[in-house]
């Protein structure tokens, strides 16, 4: 028996806890490496000193806080309105699908910080409403990921054989019971990899609204660099914990796509 | 045998038409299914089998003629366009379902909840009911033991013998099956057989569309032979398949059994 099948039958996920595990020991001889090479015979002079993130580590992990938070909220209004997005694509309605196409073509085609800016700076003066930081950068992340879950579950719901569809026609369910029951939840399994990607993405560029004056990582990251004179220590720092969060997420999925392929593969 | 005590029909087909472009499908097809029949159809690929069962079951548009469900309007085209629903098309789905060719699980839900769905979310029955309701169809058609089992699990005689529980607890007046064993390895047919054969013995109601002359020839209350979207010939399996009358049946009959 290997090591692998081994480690699988104990039923704890060793295996994602080993590969971070290993991932963060070779960044961590990656750095020893640069240290030693940067302190003996190189040009470069710089004395890295990590001991300084410490006392300011408090602060980065608050802003986490926010980051993850804003993530969360805007991931789960995203999906919502992506869902709504993708049933609005496959109108009978041309009008219907014309407004849809051009809101996701417009989402997709922009850069997500213009985006930020229209909401925060642009909205108030186009309609007179004010909305707090946080609300409006949730908004415009909400539209932006609308418009990519949006196309993401329409190509998983068009993945689905039209005989599901019948059966569930057949069985009596109306329109949205078939969404509801039989579609959405295929079409979501069939396009999980996107939609945890797209996800990541996401938390990855919740960073922007640093820009804004929002809390978040990368803004406390700015705020302890400009205090302590030591941008390389902190924003290597900053990026290791976008790195640690963001990693296991992929692995816990990656394991949970393969789960759902052993036990849900697709009717043939 | 064929005769039925109430003079109504389940569903009753006049002049049926259909066409793909120049193809004509259907081409004024009459079919009437009395309660507790077992009508089997057989006829090559491409005959109109098929598209009959669909169409009934309001899957497919027809260019002509008329359904009706127990005497009354169901569906009706009379401009070859426009397909009229009558006051009875929203009760169609109390009133008729079918099996498909290929299996048509959900594949995300076990079996327990594929057999519920319909009975908890169509017709609205209290939790207990539904719950002892799959049990007893699943029971029936021989996949007591596997009601928490996934649909990718089963092999296909069991997945396609689970269609017609999920169908089964619909409890409806009429069933069509439309070739139900035909994606079936062939070691697999004969199970799937067995439970529709239980089921037309039990006086269901069912209008089955296949290739198994045996089945025919054993359950058939009544066999009809198509060919180029319209009926050749109809009547007892006896006269059909051992003393036909048409010339197509009997090239049809001679090349499917040698």
């Amino acid at each position: 028996m290997n090591v692998g099948s081994r480690l699988r039958k104990s039923g704890i996920p060793w295996l994602p806890i080993l590969a971070v595990l290993a991932l963060v020991a070779g960044l961590a001889a990656l750095w020893l490496v640069l240290i030693a090479l940067g302190g003996s015979h190189s040009a470069v002079t710089y004395q890295w000193d990590f001991a300084v993130v410490g006392p300011y580590l408090p602060a980065l992990l608050q802003g986490l806080v926010l980051t993850i938070q804003l993530t969360i909220v805007s991931i789960t209004l995203g999906m919502i309105l992506g869902i709504t997005v993708a049933m609005a694509r496959m109108s009978s309605i041309t009008a219907v699908r014309v407004v849809t196409t051009l809101y996701i073509e417009i989402m997709r085609g922009t850069p997500a910080l213009i985006q930020l800016v229209w909401v925060y700076y642009a909205l108030p003066v186009v309609t007179g409403i004010q909305l707090p930081a946080f609300e409006s950068v949730v908004l415009a992340f909400t539209l932006n990921l609308g418009a990519f879950y949006g196309e993401a579950f329409r190509s998983g719901i068009q993945a689905i054989p039209r005989e599901q569809v019948e059966a569930g026609d057949v069985l009596g369910l109306t329109y949205l019971q078939r969404m509801r029951y039989v579609i959405i939840p295929q079409a979501f399994r069939i396009v999980l990899p996107v939609l945890i990607s797209i996800g990541i993405s996401l938390f990855k560029d919740t960073s922007l609204v640093s820009t804004l004056g929002v809390a978040d990582l990368l803004y406390q990251g700015h705020l302890v660099s400009d205090l302590t004179y030591r941008p390389l220590e902190i924003f290597t720092t900053v990026a290791l914990i976008y790195f640690v969060v963001a990693f296991p997420i992929t692995l816990i999925m990656r394991r949970y796509e393969l789960y759902l392929h052993r036990h849900l593969a697709a009717v043939k | 045998m064929t005769d039925s005590a109430s003079g109504v029909p389940v569903v009753q087909v006049e002049g049926l038409s259909k066409s793909f472009g120049k193809v004509q499908v259907l081409d004024s097809v009459d079919v009437s299914i009395q309660r507790g029949e077992t009508l089997v159809v057989i006829g090559p690929s491409g005959s109109g089998k098929s598209t009959l069962c669909r169409t009934v079951m309001g899957l497919e548009t027809f260019s002509a003629g008329k359904i009706s469900l127990k005497g009354e309007l169901y569906a009706e085209c009379t401009d070859g366009k426009h397909v009229t629903l009558g006051s009875d098309h929203k009760r169609r789905r109390l009133a008729m379902g079918m099996v498909f060719q290929q299996y048509t699980l959900f594949p995300q839900l076990s079996l327990r909840k594929n057999v519920e769905l319909g009975p908890s979310k169509v017709l609205h029955l209290p939790k207990q009911v539904v719950r002892e309701r799959a049990e007893t169809v699943l029971a029936r058609v021989g996949l007591a033991d596997k009601i928490d089992s996934y649909p990718a699990h089963l092999s296909g005689g069991q997945k396609q013998r689970a269609a017609i529980a999920r169908e089964l607890a619909m409890d409806r007046g009429l069933i069509m099956f439309d070739e139900v064993t035909s994606a079936l390895d062939p070691e697999l047919v004969h199970e799937v057989l067995q439970v529709m054969r239980e089921l037309a013995e039990a006086g269901a109601t069912m209008l089955v569309v296949t290739h198994e002359m045996g089945f025919a020839r054993n359950v058939a209350s009544r066999v009809i032979f198509m060919d180029h979207g319209s009926i050749v010939e109809s009547g007892p399996p006896g006269e059909i398949l051992d003393h036909p009358q048409h010339a197509r049946t009997r090239a049809f009959l001679e090349h499917i059994m040698s």
